[in-house]
């Protein structure tokens, strides 16, 4: 059985225990290698970081950051190399389990739940403070409580855990990684899927861990984030290791031109342009479907042709089901949405898209992509499902083929067209919808998180070409935790709290306590756009 | 950077394999504790099964109505719908194809064989609409109705024979004799090879083909693979419902039909013997992971184990009872990986909305 009792009442006293903490942090990566079939991902990477130290691990998509945090998490095995927790070295392979008992704790991009558990199982699955086989639930119900509100962070403990949000599942993972007494805490992109005041709380979280004697290994894409909070920082590009700066010397253009080697500069909002309306949605209100969903409550929307509108708000707050109603996966209790002037409430998701309707999901890998499908069939399946060039029910195959080349190549998609679309990192993924989706012309884009988890390059081309479309004429809506990013794309921006639009601005015209206040409730129509 | 490594080819032929060597394993352990040498019974199978032509014509012909209930299973289970109501269409097929065989006089017997082939399949693909609207409109269980209804036909039909259409008691119930020109010539003499092979092998690559390069088969593909997907694109999750479901039914259907008039030339009640046409159909689709050449060997492999079977308790003097071990130890192994597969697509339906309001995605689009 695990040492849960003790482990629990260790946490309980992490104050008093930090020492003993201190002493099992701290790690040390030695000549990684690593090769997945032809490609050479890891290239004898060397890294290390002291106990109490947040340490930012930076670099574009497909540099090799995931693969070395999985393999000090012993969730994939080196080829070469040597790994050290705490001051002991691990064996050669090490097993998940073995690199978790010497205490390193990984929180994944895309954290999961066990569904039909409630959130505190979640937390103590495998963990139980147990007396005599009987689980004991109030004991671990004080314990997760106490791990919590030491975190700042409330959960409702009985409640469905598939009901918890991004961002909340994220705060679990890190209630039961300290339940575990986990000492080295390695983060994958922790803040994509926060929303600016999450962030804030999160680091300092982060602080709080570092304090107590924790090593922190994060991985991101944001650079304003690494100034903010790391000590240390190691730049990876290609499998290698191609800087290492410590907290006096990060410089933020410095740290984006070792990762790309370019300086990138985001993109430049044009002038708003009139027309007609191309998407309008009239007091549309949905009920809850009883999966930790949000009721949309009487929403009026209108985008125009040429026109970005942002929707901002926390995570959760309704964005996602709105996204839905739109699209037709979701069908509205009362209101009608219009596409071009015309009611398309009675429509299914394939005639609003025949009517230029298009969408960049948020979630991609459960809603942009079938991951066992080859890659030319992903991009080609809406024109597949629209039936174009089928004759007698078989599809232009060779054509298809074709365009879906020319598709992947404008996104920059490396990868051949037989490729399983699982095979892709997110990032690419991300560039294979954006691709897929402008392709078609829309007349009106959905947008949800279109840049969440994408680095640095990615990021500047889906503005790039978001921005583009709306040049063309597109209507546009985008639904994005990231401020910076609606800042930089939306005409003008919507907020989104408690399914409720409860107020808009202009970017620029507003500052950051402003939005906060409408994001978190306090201050309600304050200024509609 | 690439998290995923596509399983190695010999990888996944190991798992596929998995079941097979472990049923064989049983199977020698079966016969070494009753004494006898494994090696020499396996290979008295192998000879009885594949051994000649007309053994190997034998095999063919057992493995063809599984070769088809199998493809009219992982249709189903391709697009992420469990159907396991085929042991129904193929009794309810089979009567309606005894039915017209024996009725319909004064026209050649080609068009008799056709007519009688053609009314099995409708009524075969009619006896599963019922759940397949059951489906799309309320979301209920597929694999509850259909495996009922299987009980439903096997019974419907008994009664129909006992007292509607009886012929004589000969064991069981059995429906007149079919016209004796509908009735299906061997194309090898000596055992029931007929033309209904050559055609059920043409259905499974047809099956192959229909997935890879028609709008409906990628459709059915990617519900099956991720159904929010495929709705969001705007692909029918409901026309993959009831088009799978009924084109499974029709081959049950088929499957019946052929059955009456290339082997039996009646409906007898409870012909489709254990485990059932239908049921052997599943365990040949899960264990031929529904793809087309695997739907081919694991039908073979069945067929194969149930030609030899006979022959191999005469010359062998190995009970009947050591084929069905190894069919059951097969079945077990189909019957987990249909629950497992089960559940992988029940999580993924979790997230979707589309499993709670199935009445979302309306009309069929195009």
């Amino acid at each position: 059985m695990s040492p849960s009792l003790a482990e629990s009442r260790g946490v309980r006293e992490a104050g008093a225990d930090a020492p003993a903490i201190r002493e099992r942090a701290g790690f040390r990566l030695d000549e990684i290698w690593k090769r997945f079939g032809a490609l050479q991902v890891l290239r004898g990477v060397s890294l290390a970081a002291q106990p109490g130290e947040l340490h930012a691990l930076v670099g574009e998509n497909g540099a090799g950051k995931t693969t070395l945090v999985r393999i000090l998490a012993g969730l994939e095995q080196a080829d070469a190399g040597a790994i050290e927790v705490g001051g002991r070295a691990l064996s050669t392979h090490p097993t998940p389990r073995e690199a978790r008992d010497a205490g390193v704790g990984l929180v994944p991009q895309h954290c999961e739940v066990v569904p039909g558990l409630s959130v505190l199982e979640n937390v103590a699955l495998g963990g139980e403070p147990a007396r005599l086989g009987v689980i004991r639930t109030g004991e671990a119900r004080a314990a997760a409580e106490a791990v919590a509100q030491r975190l700042g962070f409330a959960f409702d403990w009985s409640a469905p855990a598939e009901s918890l949000g991004l961002g909340q599942r994220q705060r679990l993972e890190f209630v039961r990684l300290l339940w575990r007494e986990a000492s080295v805490l390695v983060l994958d992109e922790p803040t994509t899927v926060l929303t600016t005041a999450e962030v804030q709380a999160l680091f300092s979280v982060l602080r709080v861990l570092a304090d107590e004697g924790r090593t922190i290994l994060f991985i991101t894409h944001k650079l304003e984030e690494v100034r903010q909070i790391a000590d240390n920082v190691t730049v990876l590009r290609g499998g290698s290791v191609v800087g290492r700066v410590a907290r006096a010397e990060i410089d933020i253009r410095e740290l984006a031109r070792l990762m790309i080697g370019d300086v990138v500069t985001r993109p430049t909002r044009l002038a708003a342009t009139t027309a007609e309306t191309r998407l309008r949605l009239t007091g549309v209100s949905t009920r809850a479907t009883g999966t930790g969903d949000r009721p949309l409550h009487e929403i009026d929307l209108e985008v125009s042709s040429g026109e970005i509108v942002g929707v901002a708000g926390v995570e959760g707050n309704g964005q996602a089901e709105l996204c839905e109603v739109i699209l037709g996966l979701r069908r509205q209790t009362d209101g009608s949405v219009e596409i071009d002037g015309t009611c398309v409430d009675d429509l299914s998701p394939a005639e609003r898209r025949a009517r230029g309707l298009s969408s960049v999901p948020s979630d991609r890998l459960l809603e942009g992509v079938d991951g066992q499908a080859p890659l030319w069939e992903n991009v080609a399946a809406p024109a597949i499902a629209a039936g174009e060039g089928v004759r007698l029910g078989v599809i232009p195959r060779r054509r298809l083929r074709a365009r879906a080349q020319q598709v992947l190549g404008d996104a920059g998609v490396r990868g051949a067209l037989d490729l399983p679309a699982r095979a892709l990192s997110g990032g690419n993924i991300q560039r294979l919808v954006v691709g897929r989706e402008l392709a078609a012309q829309p007349r009106v884009l959905v947008a949800a998180h279109p840049t969440r988890g994408v680095d640095v390059r990615g990021i500047a081309f889906i503005h790039r070409r978001l921005l583009e479309m709306r040049a063309a004429g597109c209507a546009i809506l985008v639904a994005s935790a990231d401020l910076d990013e609606l800042a930089a794309l939306a005409d003008r921006v919507v907020v989104m709290f408690d399914g409720r639009i409860v107020g808009g601005y202009v970017p620029g015209e507003l500052d950051a306590t402003g939005i906060g206040m409408l994001m978190t409730g306090t201050g309600l129509a304050e200024a509609r756009a | 950077m690439s998290r995923f490594q596509p399983a190695a080819a010999p990888a996944r032929l190991l798992r596929g394999l998995g079941p097979l060597l472990v049923a064989l394993a049983v199977g020698a352990i079966v016969l070494a504790a009753s004494g006898r040498d494994p090696g020499s019974v396996y290979h008295l199978y192998l000879v009885q099964a594949a051994g000649t032509w007309p053994r190997l014509a034998s095999t063919f012909a057992a493995a063809t109505p599984l070769l088809l209930t199998g493809v009219g299973t992982a249709l189903g289970f391709r697009a992420g719908f469990f159907n396991v109501g085929l042991e129904g269409s193929v009794y309810v097929g089979a009567l309606a194809t005894a039915w017209v065989a024996a009725e319909l006089t004064g026209v050649p017997g080609a068009v008799v064989a056709a007519a009688a082939l053609l009314l099995g399949v409708a009524v075969g693909a009619a006896w599963l609409l019922l759940p397949a609207l059951l489906r799309v409109q309320l979301a209920i269980d597929e694999v509850v109705t259909t495996l009922m209804l299987n009980y439903v036909a096997i019974a419907l039909t008994s009664y129909l024979v006992l007292y509607h259409f009886l012929y004589q008691t000969v064991g069981n119930a059995q429906t007149p004799p079919i016209v004796h020109s509908a009735q299906l010539t061997p194309l090898v003499s000596g055992t029931t090879l007929t033309v209904a092979g050559p055609v059920a092998l043409a259905i499974v690559l047809a099956y192959g083909w229909f997935l890879r390069r028609s709008r409906l088969g990628i459709e059915v593909r990617m519900v099956g693979d991720n159904p929010k997907f495929a709705a969001a694109v705007g692909f029918s999750v409901r026309r993959s419902a009831l088009l799978t479901m009924l084109a499974g039914g029709a081959l049950g259907g088929l499957a019946g039909g052929f059955v009456v008039l290339g082997v039996t030339y009646n409906f007898t009640n409870g012909f489709s013997t254990q485990p059932g046409f239908g049921y052997s159909g599943i365990a040949v689709a899960v264990l031929g992971r529904n793809s087309w050449l695997g739907l081919l060997l694991a039908a073979l492999f069945f067929g194969g184990l149930s030609s030899a079977g006979g022959v191999v308790q005469l010359f062998g003097n190995i009970p009947i009872a050591l084929t069905q071990v190894l069919q059951g130890t097969l079945m077990i192994f189909a019957g987990v990986q249909f629950v497992r597969a089960r559940r992988r697509r029940q999580a993924a339906q979790r997230h979707s909305p589309l499993a709670e309001e199935p009445v979302v995605v309306q009309g069929s689009g195009t």
